[in-house]
């Protein structure tokens, strides 16, 4: 996710990245790592805000409706983490929930991840940039048919980059719920993350 | 830093006219899209560190990667769908 980020533009910058940094061998330090990420964060923080005013006009069902989406996508992707740990082993749980608890904040999960190990870092930004793909490819099909469930599918990247995808096959009702289901999640994964990586969560 | 940050969104809100927000929000939308590719770009130039690593692993990372994005991703779409449904 972020603020129309096309996947295909994205995945171009990464390749690049590897490349450059395969010619040059250059080392970025972590400060400069951390110093971006905070500004990321403080930024995402400021547009909520911006937002806030919009979203607490809200109906209160459909704040309900939403939390229960939040709700749901949370336990998803951390059971999903689990069984995917239980299935390969490794790396440790608390990564391994870490991974999938980026909910397809790939920026964020693969930036935090990084200044761990480079291997965590590129698990949890490849991870959940599929996620958003995935959203993209099934998202047409399956909103057809259910309604409000689908949602969930994108994780965070409801708010921003799936968005125009899910009004446009669900209408803008639907589109309202995945905003606040998406900006909510952007919320709570800046939090849940360093506590798993930290080993505050069990 | 996130609730700091939409603390200040908050009162910037509350200061600035309609017009003045829409403008705000369309050039935090370039910054952040910016930051975004400039953490992309540190991501791909910390895996280049790896990148033997990752090849020597070979079926385990495809097996990871896919795994960690379609595992999570399946079971948040099941849950909700079960609870939404009841």
């Amino acid at each position: 996710m972020f603020k129309n980020a096309s996947a295909s533009r994205i995945t171009i910058v990464f390749v690049l990245g590897v490349i450059v940094g395969l010619i040059t061998k250059v080392k970025i330090i972590d400060d400069f790592l951390w110093v971006t990420l905070f500004s990321l964060i403080f930024l995402v923080g400021v547009s909520m805000g911006l937002d806030m005013s919009r979203i607490l006009a809200m109906s209160r069902e459909k704040i309900l409706w939403s939390l229960k989406l939040v709700i749901a996508t949370v336990a998803g992707s951390l059971s999903g983490g689990l069984i995917t740990y239980l299935l390969l082993g490794k790396p440790a749980l608390r990564y391994s929930l870490a991974i999938s608890a980026g909910m397809g904040w790939y920026s964020f999960t693969g930036t935090y991840l990084t200044s761990m190990d480079p291997y965590l870092g590129f698990l949890g930004y490849l991870s959940n940039v599929l996620r958003e793909i995935y959203t993209y490819v099934t998202y047409p099909i399956l909103g057809k048919k259910l309604r409000h469930s689908p949602i969930s599918l994108g994780g965070a990247t409801t708010m921003d980059t799936t968005l125009p995808v899910i009004t446009s096959v669900s209408g803008s009702e639907v589109g309202v719920l995945a905003f606040i289901h998406g900006a909510l999640l952007t919320l709570i994964i800046p939090v849940i993350i360093p506590a798993l990586v930290s080993g505050l969560l069990p | 830093m996130l609730a700091t940050g939409v603390l200040a969104g908050l009162l910037i809100s509350k200061v600035l006219s309609k017009k003045e927000n829409t403008s705000l929000m369309k050039n935090l939308g370039r910054t952040t899209l910016a930051l975004t590719y400039i953490l992309v770009f540190i991501i791909g130039l910390r895996t280049s560190q790896v990148l033997p690593d990752v090849l020597m692993k070979g079926l385990h990372v495809v097996a990871a990667v896919l795994a960690f994005s379609a595992i999570p991703t399946i079971l948040s779409f099941a849950i909700s769908y079960i609870m939404l449904r009841s």
